[in-house]
């Protein structure tokens, strides 16, 4: 079957075949029993396909849509709601913060792989953890009054951001202290 | 222009200013059509809500860029269309990675609430034995044949929708065709049993 006759099978089942081409299509057909099954095939499948009815939507669905885009439009817009600097104010508190905790971890992860006493570690471990919690329960209160403050006073509450590296800092020293009464 | 596609076109100009009043007429004017298109792509209501209601929320977002000498249904499509195929893709790396793990020895439990597949044909057929047939289908063939069935869309509307060339959905439609034509032999249809003969045109 050459490629020229099943082109003008396709055309002809779209409907884009010219008369005169549709004409010697089925004259083909008449002499070719093999191009003629298959014709019927695809004719076949047309017909079946053609059939095939619409799927109507379930009838809540456009509400549905109009509400998730009410609640989309809602989300973006309390973002948005936000002025510039305070966003700007809490990215770089929060730099600093992670910029602050990064010594604190690392010098966790080397005591934790170097240190051969047990008695170290486990007093290492215990302070490093009680200082987490101060400084989780710290970062915890002053996100909690950033939250209230940030609608009625954004500014208050990227100052109250900026707080939080001034935090670690504070506990970093009363460590250092501490260690310092330890070694005396 | 018609009056419909001047309502139409206002609709679309006050969504675009973020009227969501305007939106919703568009939604409820093409949620049929974009659902339907959903459906025969997925082949699973719950999919095939979730895809429509995706389509819209991203047309509302990107109606600023709809060219209004366009017809914005094929622009809806369009974008339902990119979804569906985007799901399916996503679907087939979940089932390769499904039958990754049965290959290692899980056995498959048939256990379902789910109804037979006979059970399936005798409630719905032709809807079932069509479905059936176009999941058997690549996604860039099933857009296709959805475009060119379910919408009646030309060659060049449905390269349109699928930002490609003629050429290209004459070839998709060709082999699709052929592909169904190969698996409705070998499935015919209930009817066609009780009829006891396959047609012969």
């Amino acid at each position: 079957m050459s490629d020229t006759l099943r082109q003008w099978m396709q055309e002809s089942l779209d409907g884009v075949l010219s008369e005169e081409l549709r004409h010697a299509l089925f004259t083909s057909l008449q002499k070719d029993e093999q191009a003629a099954r298959e014709y019927a095939r695809l004719e076949d499948v047309d017909r079946v396909l053609a059939s095939a009815p619409h799927m109507r939507a379930p009838r809540h669905l456009a509400v549905t849509i109009m509400a998730r885009l009410a609640q989309t439009i809602e989300a973006q817009a309390s973002l948005q709601e936000l002025p510039r600097e305070v966003r700007d104010a809490v990215m770089a508190s929060l730099s600093l913060v992670m910029l602050a905790t990064l010594p604190l971890m690392m010098s966790g992860a080397w005591l934790l792989l170097r240190t051969a006493d047990p008695t170290l570690l486990a007093h290492v471990l215990a302070r490093t953890v009680g200082l987490m919690r101060v400084v989780v329960a710290g970062q915890l209160h002053i996100l909690d009054e950033v939250e209230a403050h940030l609608h009625d006073n954004p500014q208050l509450a990227a100052a109250l951001m900026a707080l939080l590296p001034a935090m670690l800092e504070g506990l970093l020293e009363a460590v250092e202290d501490a260690n310092k009464d330890d070694e005396a | 222009m018609s009056e419909s596609d001047a309502t139409l076109l206002q609709w679309i100009a006050h969504a675009r200013e973020g009227d969501q009043d305007a939106f919703a007429e568009l939604v409820y004017s093409f949620t049929d059509a974009v659902y339907n298109l959903c459906y025969r792509m997925l082949g699973d209501g719950g999919e095939a809500e979730d895809a429509t209601q995706e389509t819209f929320i991203r047309a509302f977002y990107h109606l600023k860029s709809y060219d209004p000498s366009r017809s914005f249904k094929t622009w809806l499509l369009s974008i339902a269309s990119n979804h569906a195929i985007d799901c399916l893709r996503k679907r087939r790396v979940q089932m390769h990675s499904l039958d990754e793990t049965l290959e290692e020895g899980a056995s498959l439990s048939l256990q379902s609430n789910e109804p037979l597949p006979e059970e399936v044909t005798l409630r719905n057929e032709n809807s079932a034995i069509i479905q059936a047939m176009l999941n058997t289908l690549a996604p860039e063939y099933r857009i296709a044949v959805v475009l060119r069935y379910w919408y009646d869309y030309s060659y060049q509307e449905i390269a349109s929708a699928l930002n490609t060339t003629e050429s290209a959905i004459k070839s998709r439609l060709f082999r699709a065709r052929q592909m169904l034509a190969d698996a409705h032999t070998v499935k015919p249809t209930r009817s066609r049993l009780e009829s006891g003969r396959l047609r012969e045109s």
